[in-house]
């Protein structure tokens, strides 16, 4: 008896490990923290970089501005002192060096330095791009951030189809995605449905451990007195 | 078809057997019901429907030497806290047409053993079941219940 739960609880960890692996590709705010994005402001009181913004914030040429954009756009490695993303997602900021502004659209109005546009590599964080096409979920479109890795499958819940319903499409440990200042961000995962999986798993399990014979170590019978 | 009742509340004295309501004073009751077993002799799921032999027999006092077989009708057992009831009500006494229920439950798939022996010349009082509980997750279990 105890063997066959150290078992089962063996193999419900393995699974989950693996669903749960996914989850470091997904975005803090995308995880439901939209507010914590604001928290990391804080961001700016390590920012010797802030300053850096601030003296080059009229932003003449708008390279220095920027401060990391020598990357060239999509990744960029300098200045990016802070791991923040979404400080800057309400205005568009001229110096984005922290202002985490780092995914700048190329349908945003008013910026001319649209080598920045594509990528929102700015700062040592997570990184996303830009879709140019729209996104349409709930009847709303809007641009959408992709990540990479496991997490844009939650982009996929715009036209599911019937077997994302089931566990064996990465798009059911995901939510659908979430529509945040004018742009949509994955939904984060889906512990209920990661749960609900590895509850299945674990029936499974159990039916074919006993339609083969108890685990393969051959019927076991215990014996009871009362 | 006869209907035989044997309740006791722990001693003699308070042990009754009836046949058709009637008391029905008697030295012994032996009852011996195999079931669910495989061809190893190890306990299976199935209870009835996986085969085995039933006896029920009562030794009236008036002519001990001759035995009474009970079925087919039906076998009341009594014991404080427990309720055996075994029906066969097939007039060829066809072993698949038994039904065993204890304690109000249905049991007859999963019936492994019931064993009754009183002997009030012996002072012997020997009563049990055994049931076959098959479980999802774990060991299947063999339990056995003893009456007193």
């Amino acid at each position: 008896m105890k063997a066959i739960w150290v078992r089962l609880l063996f193999v419900t960890s393995l699974a989950c490990l693996i669903l749960s692996a996914p989850l470091a590709s997904v975005p803090a705010f995308a995880r439901g923290s939209f507010g914590g994005g604001h928290s990391f402001g804080g961001g700016h009181s390590f920012g010797g970089g802030h300053s850096f913004g601030s003296s080059f914030g009229s932003r003449s040429g708008g390279s220095f501005g920027r401060g990391g954009s020598f990357g060239g756009g999509s990744r960029s490695s300098g200045g990016s002192f802070f791991g923040h993303r979404s400080f800057g997602s309400s205005a568009p900021r001229s110096s984005g060096s922290f202002g985490g502004y780092r995914g700048y659209s190329s349908s945003s109005g008013g910026r001319s330095g649209s080598s920045f546009g594509r990528s929102g590599s700015f700062g040592s964080g997570r990184t996303y791009t830009y879709s140019h096409a729209p996104y349409t979920y709930g009847g709303r479109s809007a641009p959408a951030r992709y990540y990479g890795g496991f997490s844009d499958y939650s982009y996929y819940w715009n036209r599911p189809s019937w077997y994302y319903y089931t566990p064996f499409h990465p798009a059911f440990y995901y939510n659908p995605p979430i529509y945040v200042n004018g742009y949509y961000v994955p939904g984060g995962f889906n512990w209920f449905h990661t749960i609900v999986a590895g509850i299945l798993f674990v029936i499974v399990l159990a039916f074919f451990a006993r339609l083969f014979g108890g685990g393969g170590g051959g019927r076991r019978i215990r014996y009871t007195r009362y | 078809m006869n209907i035989v009742t044997f309740q006791t509340g722990g001693d003699w004295d308070t042990t009754t057997l009836t046949l058709n309501g009637q008391d029905w004073p008697a030295e012994k009751l032996q009852v011996s019901l195999q079931a669910g077993r495989d061809a190893d002799g190890e306990p299976v799921r199935g209870g009835i429907s996986a085969g085995g032999d039933i006896s029920a027999q009562v030794y009236p006092q008036d002519n001990p030497g001759s035995p009474v077989g009970i079925f087919p009708g039906r076998l009341q057992i009594i014991f404080p806290g427990h309720d055996l009831i075994i029906e066969n009500t097939h007039p060829g006494f066809a072993f698949e047409a038994t039904t065993v229920l204890y304690n109000g439950r249905d049991v007859t798939d999963g019936i492994v053993e019931a064993v009754v022996d009183i002997d009030a010349e012996q002072n012997q009082v020997q009563a049990y079941i055994t049931i076959y509980r098959p479980h999802w997750l774990g060991a299947d279990e063999v339990a056995t219940i003893s009456f007193i």
